[in-house]
Order: structure tokens, then C-alpha cells, then sequence
């Protein structure tokens, strides 16, 4: 199944993001740091595709960065090991190691309620 | 508290600080893998094996590579989700790395093509497949190379993608075709192009410029290479002009190649600009021209010459025109003169014509007052007239040709031609300008065509002028004709009965015999109501009747002795001149004259003539005619012939009652001639003057139709009427028949008879011997009778007369293959001659046969044989 999505790449200013917190219906803002095609890096980003398509559809804002090409992204973001998941918004910020194939415990940790289906 | 719960607090700090150190520891380690002072890291794998994975390895360099290409390079899982993706490719869909990564490829590919791409991409997942696809971006997005090559990784279906830009290969390839384009037309234009930079130097220069120019023209000034002049001589610069934004169009200019050529061109100059750059040069283009030019100047010269021809041949359509409907050569001259003056542009222009010696001026343009007079034609005029053709002089002023009198008439340059028909000089046309003019060829070719049409045009004038004078005349002749024929009819019929009256009163001797058969004849022939015949009793003084017609017996009454007590009569008998009534002039007259004669009811006319010879009264004939009219001469003459006939006759029996002798028959005999004579004067004058009249034309179709028949025919009545006067004078004349030839005498009758009727007549003389004198007159004056009979009442065709003159026998036959009669039946009235016919034969002693029948013609045959007896 294909959805059909623009992917946006912004993320709206943070008045937007603090009122989309607090009704509830947060945005999330999630950033995947990966090793260029590295097994894991290309299951790490399946698996949070699949994720966030199936529960958190419309509102998340992903962005996938590979911390070959953009390794000064990683330093400051104090990557040292990948895939790492890194939850920015809503607050607190979370990480996660791994390629995130245990959807439970992503879920868990992202505080997100799992959707059924 | 519990035990559990009781953990020292000793027991708690001492915990805290070991897992303060660990915590250090790992905090350092981690440290210390991160600021790289690791090379490797000792990882627990899948497989439960110790996996060791380095941190800077051998598979840099293809990342190094991935990301310096400037293809996109992508790995798609089998959905379509991107799952690696380098700058390139970030910078081909439009977007950064990060988001590209994680979203699906689909959703970059422009609406329009994602069906082919979904398609593209399940092919992908088999076998290389790769396509053209739009993705989405500013200004419409870009036009991609898509490469997909399916991977296999442990399992996993994956794609491996690569895009190409093509927008700006494309862009290039389109540049080169039209750059290629560019240049192939460049090279084929027949115009000179020349693309200058904006220093005025030639940097591109077609092949046709470089032939135009002579020369190389690449990398030097244009206006060095191509100095252009306008139609004013002055100096033409097209780049200066044009430097500015406007362009320059369609000058026309003159280049003159270092060769000496020189070429007419058409400059066309456009600024050179580009999109980056701006004004960046000039575009120059240069048609030739040069030939079309000349073309255009001969056509415009050809047209200006046909438009002259043109007028110059409506100029002459008019004349000729002219010259049918005008009636006068005046006019015709003077129209000639004003349309070659008015043609040719010229001031002053003349039409002289022969005359006598010199010439006469018959027209002259513009007129003079007083007149046009004669001139002697001067120099000029005696010069072409001499020569006979035309003749220009471009400065009479100075020209020794030119007399004083030429020359004062003020005209600078003179053009004149001859009008000629056939060598014959008519006279001159000449024109005059009394500024310098030049006659070229063409003026003087149409000057000559006009003397030509002049001097036709003159000639049929005077030509039609004469004609319509012999027209005038020839139609006078005609009808002069028309009543000479007329006149010559009425003559024939006199003619024609005075000789049948001739015979009949040759005849007999008898005078009542010859009365009544001069009437009788005469009566249908004239028409008369009524007629008497008297003959003078001297010893009675009285007119006895001797034969009358139309009368009632009780008026009077033949041997009636009528007194002589009327007026009239007495006039006539006492005068002897003739006395015509034409009208009565008294009751008393008329009822005298024609006392109950039944004339009295209607009017008439009637004439009596007197019969007399040498001064003695014969006798009287008296003729009635009706209706009330003049009597005509040629009626009278008629009348009084026949009274000279019976007057002969009389006298002639008279004289044989009274006298014998050589004498009495001489003095008949001058009578005779004398009326022979009389008779051929005034008929055959009439007959001549015709018969010359007719001969006198010509055969002109100047003469209508009807009076060329009317020649014809008088032609033919004048040769029977000659005849007939020949045979009515051989009547008369003074040699007896025996004294004439028989054949002469024959012919004459044949002739005759020709002549009076449409008969053919052939005569066939036979014979050794000569015909007997003593039968000249039997055998003349049967053959003359029989004749007679033909014409009257035979309506034959054709005759004949045989003679055949034979020791033996002597025959006469004449035959027509006419009508015939019945032999055996009642003789006709008419047919008296056949009587005296008879008489005749016997008298000769000779036989007379009749062989005739209905339809079947005629025979009459006389037959002498020596000593035979005459049948009774």
C-alpha cells in the first residue's frame, strides 16, 4: 500500500507545536540517525515508516539522518551509536538504539498510544 | 523500617559510589568511542558470534564517491520507500536528504507520470528497467533519467535507483540542434549575412557574404569590408544606425566592389542580443538586388514604350476612323494633322498635297488667320518630297535644308514623312516643335505610319468621291436604260405589227381586202374600240367605208358612203392633216363621230389620219380608243406609219387600176424607200443611241444589280429590233426580191424572227443549182409567213427553214415543234396567211403542203416541180 504524502520537511512554528501538544494531538517530531545502508539502518528506517504510518499517520514529521553524510549532526546530538531514534517533540525528549524492530517498546517509550489494526 | 529496608546507609553510599564509577567509567568509554579513540567496537552479532565492526573503513571511498557524483543515487525497498539517499539526489528531487530519506519516491514523481512509475517500479524489483519521469519542483519541476536495478540483500527485495537530470541535457542538445540549424541556414541564404560585434567587427559572415565582398571579411571592420551608399550618393552606415534597439529595414543601397562591380542591395540590420548578455552585436543582411533592378528598369522602359505604341495606335485607329466618316478631304486632312501634332507632343504641324507643280496646304495646325494659301514647300518639304522618305532635322535654325520662310515660322526641330501610295507622291506630312526635340526612332516610325494611313485615307476619298459621281451617274444610266427599254418595246410592237401590217397590205390588190385585213389585224393589236378605213370618192365627194371594226352595222355600214359634212372630217379631208379628239369637245362632235356606236356612254378618244400620196387624198383611217387621254407621240408615229402604209398600198392600187409601167412602179418604189428611209431614221436612231448606251458601260459594280439586267436586256432588244428593222426595210426597200440573193433574203427573215420571239431558227441552204429569180418572192414570202404563223401561234421552241434547190425540184420546208393544230378543221380568223400562202404557191406553180396535228408542230411544205400542174 502506498500512501500518498508530501513529505514537508518543516515543522511549523513553536507557538503551532505547543498548541498541538497541549489539545492533545501532539506532532511528533522524530529524527533517525543512520549509517548510510547498513542492515540496521535500512530495518531502523522501515520499521519507524511503519510505525509511524500506522499510528501516528498525519502527525509526525520524520527525518532520516545519515550520519555519514552529516556527521557533525550526529556530534551534536551526541550520537555514538546507530540507528538511534531520537523523539524531539513532544517533550521529554526520549532516545532510542536500535533498529526498532520491537514496536511495543518504541511505542512505550514514544508515549504513544498504540492504534489497533 | 525493615531489615531489607534497613540496608545501611553505609551500605547505600558505598552502592552510590560504584555506580558512580561505572557510570564514569561507561560515560568515559562512550566518551572515548566518540571523540573516535576507538577504531572498533566489539559487538555481540545475530548469530550470537562476537562481530567486530570498524569505524573508518575501506567502503569510505565509494561514499565519498556516492556523494561527489551528480547522479542521484537512491536504494528503494520494494515498496518504494526510500531508504538511503545521497546529496545529489536530495538536490535532482527537490528536497533535503533528510526528508527524502524515510518518504517514498512516488510521492516526488509528478502526478501525471506516477502510473508509469508505479509500473517502472515493479519492473525494477525483476530486471533494470529505466525511464524518463517528471518530478515536482519549482517552474514545473525537471524532466529525470530514472535507472532502477533490483537488489537482492539476504533476502530483502530492494531497488537500487539512479537519477539523471536531463533538463539541462536536453537544454544542451536543443542548443545544438539549433545552433546547428542556425548555422545550415546561414550557410544556404542567398542573402549576405553578416553578424558584427559590438565593435562594428565581422565575426560571422555567410558564404554569400564572403562572394559578395570579394573577399575574407571574418575579424575586419564592416564598414571597411562593405562600404554602402544610399541613393543620394551619401555615405550609409547600418550598424551606427541601428546600435540603438530599433532596427533597420529595407534600405536600399549601393556597394561598389574594389573589382569596379557595382550591385544594388537591400539592407536589412537587426541588434544582436542574448538572454545573459544583452546587446551583444549586430546582424546584418544584405539582398542583391542588382539584376532584379535592371529587370525592373527594362520593364519599366518596355511598359513606357508599349504605352506609347499604344497611344500611338489609337492615335491612327482614330484617324482611320476619322478618315471613313469625314466627307471631305479638308476635314480628313485637317483631322490627320491634328492628331499627329496633338501625338507627338509637337507645336505646329501641316498637310500639304500635290498640286500642279508645287503644293497646296490642305491643312495646317494650329490654323492661320487669312487662310492656309500654297505654299512652294520650302527646303524641307522639296527635300522629302525628292528623297521620298522621312526626313528629321534636329536644329532647323542652323540647317542648310531649312529656307528663310521655314525658318521663320519659329520651329527649333522639324520631323516630316512623304505621303506615298504606290510611287506616287501625294504630298507631305511634317510636325514641328519649336523647342529642341529629339525624334527617335519610334516617333519617326509612327509619323511614317501615319503619312501611309494619310495617303490612303486621302486616296479613298478622292476615290469615293469619284465613285459616288459614277454611282450618281451609272444609276442616271440606269434609269435612262430602264425607259429606253421601255421606249424600245413599244418600238418592237410598232415594229412588229407594221410589219405583219406590211405584209398584209402587200398582199392584195385588192383595197377593200387590204382594209379589212389591216384592221382586222390591227384592231386586237391596238387595243382599238373601234376603227374605219375610208377610201376618197372623188366623183362623190364622199368617203366610202372600206372595211370597218367594232361599229354596229346600222352605223356604218361597209361601202357606206358617209357625206362629208362634219366639221372635223372636212378639216381632215380639205387640210390633210390629221384630226385627233381626245376628248370630245362637243355632244355634237362626239355623237357624230361615233353615232351609235355605243360610244356615246363612255368616253373616248379617237384620231383620223389621211391616206394620201403625192398631195392627193386616198383615203381616210380612222381610230377609237377609250378613255380620255393625250394621244403620245410614239402612238402618233405609230398611227401615222400605218397610215402611210395603207396610203402605199392605195396608191399602189390606184395606180395599177390607172396605170402600167415601169414608171408607176418606179414612183411606188421611191415611196417606198422614202418610208424605208424615214421609218430607219427615227426607229433605228432610237435603237442606236440605246444599243450605244449600252455598250458605253462598263462593267463597274458601281452599277446596281438592276441596271447591269437592264443593260442585258436592251442589248438583246436592240439586236432583234435591228433585225426586224433590216427585214421591215428589206420590205421596203427598192431591189425587188428577185434582185436579192435568196439566202439573204432567208436570213434576213430567220433573223427577224430571231429576234422577235425566244425561237431558235436554224436554215439549211441545199442545193447546186441557183434558185430561179421569179421564185425569190413566193418562197421569200411564204418562208416569212410560215414564220409568222410560228411565232404567233405555234409557241415553239425551235424552227427551222430548209431550202433545196435542185435542177429538178425546188423545196421549201418549214418546220416547229411547236403546238400544231388540226389541219382539217376550221381555219382560224387569224390564220389568213396561210390563204395568201397558198395563192402564192399556186401562182408559182408550185404545190403548198400542211403537215400538222395537235401537239405534234407544224410542216409546211412549198414544193415546185417543173411543169407541173398546179392542184386548184
Amino acid at each position: 500500500m502506498m500512501v500518498d504524502e508530501h513529505p514537508s520537511g518543516s515543522q511549523g512554528s513553536f507557538e503551532e507545536q505547543f498548541e498541538q501538544a497541549a489539545a492533545g494531538d501532539e506532532r511528533y517530531v522524530l529524527r533517525l540517525y543512520v549509517t548510510g545502508q547498513t542492515p540496521r539502518s535500512l530495518r531502523a528506517i522501515e520499521n519507524i515508516k511503519r510505525i509511524c504510518e500506522k499510528h501516528l499517520a498525519g502527525r509526525y514529521d520524520l527525518e532520516v539522518i545519515d550520519i555519514y553524510q552529516r556527521p557533525s549532526l550526529a556530534a551534536g546530538e551526541r550520537i555514538i551509536a546507530a540507528p538511534t531514534l531520537v523523539k524531539t517533540l513532544p517533550m521529554p525528549i526520549r532516545r532510542f538504539v536500535g533498529d526498532l524492530s520491537d514496536t511495543e517498546k518504541v511505542l512505550f517509550g514514544l508515549d504513544v498510544i498504540p492504534k489497533s489494526g | 523500617m525493615t531489615p531489607a529496608e534497613q540496608k545501611s546507609r553505609d551500605e547505600l553510599l558505598l552502592e552510590l559510589d560504584e555506580l558512580t564509577l561505572r557510570l564514569q567509567e561507561a560515560e568515559e568509554t562512550l566518551e572515548a568511542i566518540r571523540s573516535g579513540g576507538v577504531d572498533a567496537l566489539v559487538v555481540a552479532a545475530d548469530s550470537g558470534q562476537e562481530q567486530l565492526y570498524t569505524l573508518d573503513g575501506a567502503d569510505r571511498v565509494y561514499r565519498v564517491f556516492l556523494e561527489s557524483i551528480s547522479q542521484g543515487a537512491l536504494t528503494l525497498s520494494g515498496d518504494g520507500l526510500i531508504l538511503f539517499a545521497n546529496e545529489a539526489a536530495g538536490r535532482l528531487l527537490s528536497a533535503k536528504t533528510e526528508v527524502v530519506v524515510g518518504a517514498r519516491l512516488r510521492s516526488f514523481v509528478r502526478a501525471a507520470d506516477r502510473g508509469r512509475f508505479d509500473a517502472l517500479l515493479e519492473n525494477g524489483l525483476v530486471e533494470p528497467v529505466n525511464a524518463e519521469v517528471r518530478v515536482r519542483g519549482r517552474r514545473g519541476g525537471r524532466a529525470l533519467y530514472l535507472s532502477l536495478h533490483p537488489l537482492r540483500d539476504r533476502g530483502d527485495r530492494m531497488v537500487v535507483a539512479v537519477l539523471s537530470d536531463l533538463s539541462g541535457q536536453k537544454r544542451t542538445e536543443a542548443a545544438l540542434e539549433a545552433e546547428g540549424l542556425a548555422r545550415a541556414v546561414f550557410e544556404q541564404a542567398g542573402e549576405a549575412i553578416v553578424v558584427c560585434d559590438k565593435d562594428g567587427l565581422v565575426i560571422r559572415a555567410s558564404r554569400a557574404a564572403v562572394k559578395l565582398t570579394g573577399r575574407q571579411p571574418l575579424f575586419h571592420s564592416f564598414d571597411d569590408v562593405l562600404p554602402l551608399f544610399g541613393a543620394d550618393g551619401s555615405r550609409v552606415h547600418p550598424l551606427r544606425r541601428s546600435s540603438g534597439s530599433k532596427p533597420l529595414k529595407g534600405q536600399e543601397v549601393r556597394f561598389d566592389r574594389e573589382d569596379g562591380r557595382s550591385f544594388s542591395l537591400i539592407l536589412i540590420a537587426n541588434p544582436l542580443k542574448t538572454r545573459e548578455h544583452g546587446h551583444v552585436g549586430q546582424v546584418v543582411t544584405l539582398a542583391d538586388v542588382t539584376q532584379l533592378k535592371q529587370a525592373e528598369e527594362a520593364r519599366e522602359k518596355l511598359v513606357r514604350d508599349l504605352e506609347k505604341a499604344n497611344r500611338e495606335l489609337e492615335t491612327i485607329e482614330s484617324l482611320s476612323r476619322a478618315g471613313l466618316q469625314l466627307t471631305s478631304i479638308d476635314q480628313l486632312a485637317h483631322a490627320i494633322v491634328s492628331h499627329a501634332t496633338q501625338a507627338m507632343s509637337a507645336d505646329e504641324g501641316a498637310l500639304l498635297l500635290t498640286s500642279g507643280g508645287g503644293f497646296e496646304v490642305a491643312a495646317l495646325v494650329p490654323p492661320v488667320e487669312g487662310g492656309r494659301g500654297s505654299l512652294d514647300g520650302g527646303g524641307f518639304v522639296q527635300t522629302i518630297a525628292k528623297m521620298r522618305r522621312t526626313l528629321f532635322v534636329k536644329d532647323a535654325q542652323s540647317s542648310r535644308l531649312i529656307t528663310a520662310d521655314e525658318r521663320q515660322r519659329g520651329n527649333h526641330s522639324l520631323l516630316g514623312s512623304p505621303l506615298l501610295l504606290e510611287n506616287d507622291l501625294l504630298g507631305v506630312l511634317w510636325v514641328g516643335w519649336k523647342d529642341l526635340h529629339v525624334a527617335d526612332a519610334g516617333q519617326q516610325r509612327f509619323l511614317e505610319i501615319i503619312a501611309a494611313r494619310a495617303a490612303q485615307g486621302i486616296t479613298a476619298r478622292i476615290l469615293a468621291d469619284q465613285r459616288d459621281e459614277q454611282r450618281f451617274t451609272a444609276e442616271t444610266l440606269a434609269l435612262e436604260l430602264a425607259e429606253a427599254n421601255v421606249n424600245l418595246r413599244s418600238k418592237q410592237e410598232s415594229l412588229e405589227l407594221l410589219q405583219e401590217l406590211s405584209i398584209l397590205a402587200n398582199s392584195s390588190l385588192s383595197l377593200s381586202e387590204i382594209s379589212r385585213s389591216v384592221l382586222r389585224e390591227a384592231h386586237g393589236r391596238l387595243g382599238l374600240h373601234a376603227a374605219v378605213i375610208c377610201e376618197m370618192d372623188d366623183s362623190a365627194d364622199a368617203l366610202r367605208v372600206l372595211a370597218r371594226t367594232g361599229f354596229r352595222d346600222d352605223d356604218v355600214a361597209p361601202s357606206q358612203l358617209a357625206p362629208i359634212d362634219d366639221q372635223s372630217l372636212a378639216r381632215l379631208v380639205r387640210y390633210g392633216l390629221p384630226n385627233v379628239t381626245h376628248e370630245s369637245e362637243s355632244p355634237a362632235d362626239r355623237h357624230t363621230t361615233s353615232s351609235s356606236s355605243g360610244v356615246e356612254e363612255e368616253d373616248a378618244r379617237w384620231v383620223a389620219l389621211p391616206l394620201k400620196k403625192r398631195g392627193r387624198m386616198l383615203g381616210v383611217v380612222g381610230l377609237t380608243f377609250l378613255g380620255r387621254r393625250l394621244f403620245e407621240e410614239n402612238e402618233m408615229a405609230l398611227y401615222r406609219s400605218i397610215a402611210e402604209l395603207l396610203s402605199t398600198a392605195f396608191e399602189n392600187a390606184r395606180v395599177h387600176r390607172e396605170e402600167t409601167g415601169t414608171q408607176m412602179k418606179e414612183a411606188a418604189e421611191e415611196e417606198r424607200s422614202r418610208l424605208a428611209r424615214d421609218l430607219h431614221d427615227s426607229i433605228t436612231q432610237a435603237l442606236f443611241a440605246a444599243a450605244l448606251k449600252a455598250e458605253a458601260l462598263t462593267e463597274d459594280d458601281a452599277i446596281p444589280t438592276h441596271a447591269i439586267e437592264t443593260v442585258g436586256q436592251v442589248r438583246r432588244l436592240t439586236r432583234g429590233a435591228l433585225a426586224q428593222m433590216r427585214t421591215l426595210l428589206l420590205e421596203l426597200r427598192s431591189d425587188p426580191p428577185e434582185d436579192v440573193p435568196i439566202d439573204q433574203l432567208l436570213r434576213t427573215v430567220v433573223e427577224a424572227t430571231e429576234g422577235r420571239s425566244s425561237i431558235a431558227v436554224t436554215l439549211t441552204l441545199r442545193g447546186e443549182v441557183e434558185l430561179a429569180r421569179d421564185l425569190h418572192a413566193p418562197v421569200y414570202r411564204i418562208a416569212q409567213e410560215a414564220l409568222n404563223n410560228v411565232v404567233r401561234h405555234a409557241k415553239a421552241a425551235h424552227a427551222s427553214v430548209e431550202l433545196v434547190v435542185e435542177p429538178s425540184h425546188v423545196q421549201l420546208l418549214v418546220h416547229d415543234d411547236g403546238c400544231g393544230f388540226e389541219p382539217d378543221g376550221p381555219v382560224p380568223p387569224t390564220h389568213l396567211g396561210l390563204r395568201s400562202m397558198r395563192e402564192r404557191a399556186t401562182e408559182a406553180g408550185a404545190q403548198l403542203r400542211l403537215v400538222t396535228a395537235p401537239g405534234e408542230g407544224t410542216l409546211v411544205m412549198f414544193d415546185w416541180r417543173p411543169h407541173e400542174v398546179p392542184n386548184a
